[in-house]
């Protein structure tokens, strides 16, 4: 573990002194030169120039996109199956500030913060695929509110819960900021936050997949059905905390050094409970798939070109990483809970791109392919999103202990607080 | 089948046999999902499926206290325990096990039973509280099994522990338990000699009775601090 914060708080250091701490965290920390760098750099800025012709002459010219097929592989990948991976945010605060279960302590906030940031790129994503993304704010300020249009529910929910997942958040800004005043707001306000964002995160999970009730009939019948909300939200169970065990396995190695004691002593006992929700929550979901299949008399759509890709997707992805967590679990393994991890997350990308572009008009001779452009982009706001990622992780206290300042308003000062970095005397 | 789950009737009364099924399998699964792994199935990851951390092994489906003992869960409220690969490595043939009485209570983190090495006794610690329910008669019979297969054929003691979930959690277990054997391996690095040194350059792995070989004099007093808990 190391020190994290050093600098005195904020209500002495002045706007100057402020200033000069955020210009000094600006700078890189470590070689910039890495493999990751030389790799994401360069398709970051080729992305960005794709987006600034996106703009100027139209997503015609980057993008396979039509009248016929409108919504592509940004939508399909960042929008819905990026706010599916993001779903591991409401159910770890869920667990820790609702079910009170203390031994998830140490993952909440890089969860809430990799919550976020999904949302801040992935559910953002939605603007380069707008017609017209300087009309998005219209459901917001009313000039055409769009009140019949499940739409208008995603906006209204991406939006409140982009401000909840910051609420949470924020206590950790302040802490880097040194600002214990606005800390001692803030951390009150994590609560309601909480709260609201796990009954927000519910709605939208389920609003998405309401979103593809309206294209009854474009859906192939495998892949559509009456159940889709319920099946979206019950699936951004397992595809969140997939993703967070996944996150964690990489942060674990790249992040090792800002990782408090607490949270290397608690890991393998997180993943085995995090792997625990997911196998359940895969019981519930692979029930709910039969008795859409035969509530929706799709049987014999099983031994067809469609019905053999949807099985791989069902039983490669689904019911396979559901027995492999079912047996990690059983057996405490970690690398079996890893491989399980994985698989559904390959399950849940299929799913995603199935019902929003694979399946999508399948009877029609012509098909939607993305471009490469489309590609170059997509893995350009996946690449974005973890530079940001990185930079906070390695400034704020997500992973390492907060100042003891901050940890001494939570606790009775005679209670030991292990992990907490000692702030230095002149300022205590 | 094709006919039956296009009639709305038939297809309505298997959705109900589903709903069912689900609710029936539903606490059955969940059963199975937090139990442990059968008996028969556990000797093989436990005996075959090693992992090597560094010199020693480690099997990924135990717990280990500090003190060189592990512990698997052989049936809810039910554990196995016995010495772990470092320490039989360290102390080298066992001449004797002495095992406490079936009925007997165990402290956790203190003696739970005594190996008889070169006339020293070593009493290694319980890894778990609970009462001894079953001891390895074989290994009374042959002490060497211990030194064979200390995660399996090896095994001492079974102990019944209410709070068995609980109490495997307090142990070291994945990569904890393999940072903790990194360091006393490290530790015992520290103490080699210039000859039990060259197994490190052939590439090799300790052989047993470690101790004596780096100290023929004071082997006693280092096997105790190098089994020491803290």
């Amino acid at each position: 573990m190391i020190a994290t914060r050093s600098e005195a708080p904020a209500e002495r250091r002045g706007l100057q002194g402020l200033l000069r701490f955020l210009i000094g965290e600006l700078k890189p920390k470590g070689s910039l030169l890495t493999p990751f760098n030389l790799i994401s750099a360069p398709i970051i800025v080729l992305a960005a120039v794709l987006l600034a012709i996106r703009f100027t002459h139209g997503l015609a010219s980057i993008t396979n996109l039509s009248q016929e097929f409108p919504w592509g592989l940004w939508k399909g990948f960042n929008v819905i199956t990026g706010v599916a991976f993001a779903g591991g945010a409401y159910v770890v605060t869920f667990l820790y500030y609702v079910l009170r279960q203390d031994r998830y302590h140490s993952i909440v906030r890089i969860t809430v913060l990799n919550g976020f940031l999904a949302y801040v790129f992935y559910a953002g994503a939605l603007l380069l695929d707008l017609g017209r993304p300087w009309k998005v704010i219209n459901p917001i300020i009313g000039n055409s509110f769009g009140l019949s249009s499940v739409l208008f529910l995603v906006a209204w929910h991406f939006m409140l819960y982009m401000i909840a997942a910051f609420l949470e958040f924020s206590p950790a800004v302040a802490e880097w900021l040194g600002m214990r005043r606005l800390r001692r707001t803030l951390a009150t306000l994590t609560l309601g936050a909480v709260i609201f964002g796990v009954t927000l995160s519910m709605l939208h999970q389920s609003g998405l997949g309401a979103l593809f009730l309206m294209a009854k009939g474009k859906i192939h019948p495998l892949w559509y059905s009456e159940f889709i909300p319920v099946l979206f939200f019950v699936s951004s169970i397992f595809a969140g905390l997939s993703l967070v065990i996944f996150e964690g396995t990489i942060s674990k190695r790249a992040f090792r050094t800002r990782m408090t004691d607490e949270h290397h002593v608690h890991h393998d006992e997180i993943v085995l409970g995090l792997s625990k929700v997911c196998a359940g929550t895969m019981f519930v979901y692979l029930f709910l798939k039969v008795v859409d299949l035969v509530h929706g008399q799709k049987v014999g759509l099983l031994d067809t070109p469609m019905g053999h890709w949807y099985l791989l997707e069902v039983l490669g992805f689904v019911l396979v990483p559901f027995a492999l967590f079912t047996e990690a679990v059983r057996w405490r393994n970690q690398m079996l809970c890893r491989v399980a991890a994985v698989l559904t997350m390959i399950g849940i990308l299929l799913n995603r791109l199935n019902v929003s572009i694979i399946s999508f008009k399948w009877y029609e001779t012509a098909h939607y392919v993305p471009s490469p452009w489309e590609f170059v982009v997509t893995l350009g706001v996946v690449f974005a999103e973890i530079w940001v990622f990185r930079w906070i992780v390695n400034r704020l206290p997500v992973l390492s202990a907060p100042p003891l300042w901050a940890v001494e308003a939570r606790v009775p000062a005679t209670r030991p607080v292990p992990g907490a970095v000692p702030v230095p005397t002149s300022e205590a | 089948m094709e006919t039956l789950v296009r009639d709305p009737f038939a297809s309505k009364g298997i959705e109900y046999l589903l709903v069912l099924a689900f609710l029936a399998l539903l606490p059955l699964y969940w059963r199975y999902l937090n139990g442990v792994p059968r008996l028969a199935a556990l000797r093989v990851p436990v005996g075959e499926r090693r992992v090597l951390s560094g010199w020693f092994r480690l099997p990924e489906a135990a717990s280990f206290h500090p003190g060189h003992t592990w512990a698997v869960p052989v049936r809810p409220g039910r554990v196995r325990i016995g010495v772990d690969d470092f320490a039989q490595k360290l102390l080298g043939a066992a001449q004797a096990v002495r095992l406490p009485d079936v009925g007997t209570r165990l402290v956790g983190g203190a003696p739970g039973w005594t190996l008889d090495v070169e006339n020293r006794a070593f009493d290694l610690p319980a890894p778990l509280a609970g009462r001894v329910v079953a001891r390895n008669e074989s290994v009374l019979r042959r002490p060497g099994l211990l030194n064979e297969d200390p995660y399996g054929a090896g095994w001492l003691l079974e102990l019944e522990v209410p709070a068995w979930r609980s109490g495997l959690g307090s142990l070291l277990h994945g990569d904890r338990a393999h940072a903790w054997l990194a360091r006393a391996e490290d530790a015992l690095r520290l103490r080699m000699s210039p000859e039990v040194g060259a197994v490190l350059q052939d590439g090799g792995v300790p052989v047993p009775g470690i101790a004596r070989a780096l100290s023929a004099d004071e082997w006693e007093r280092l096997a105790r601090e190098l089994l020491d808990p803290k």
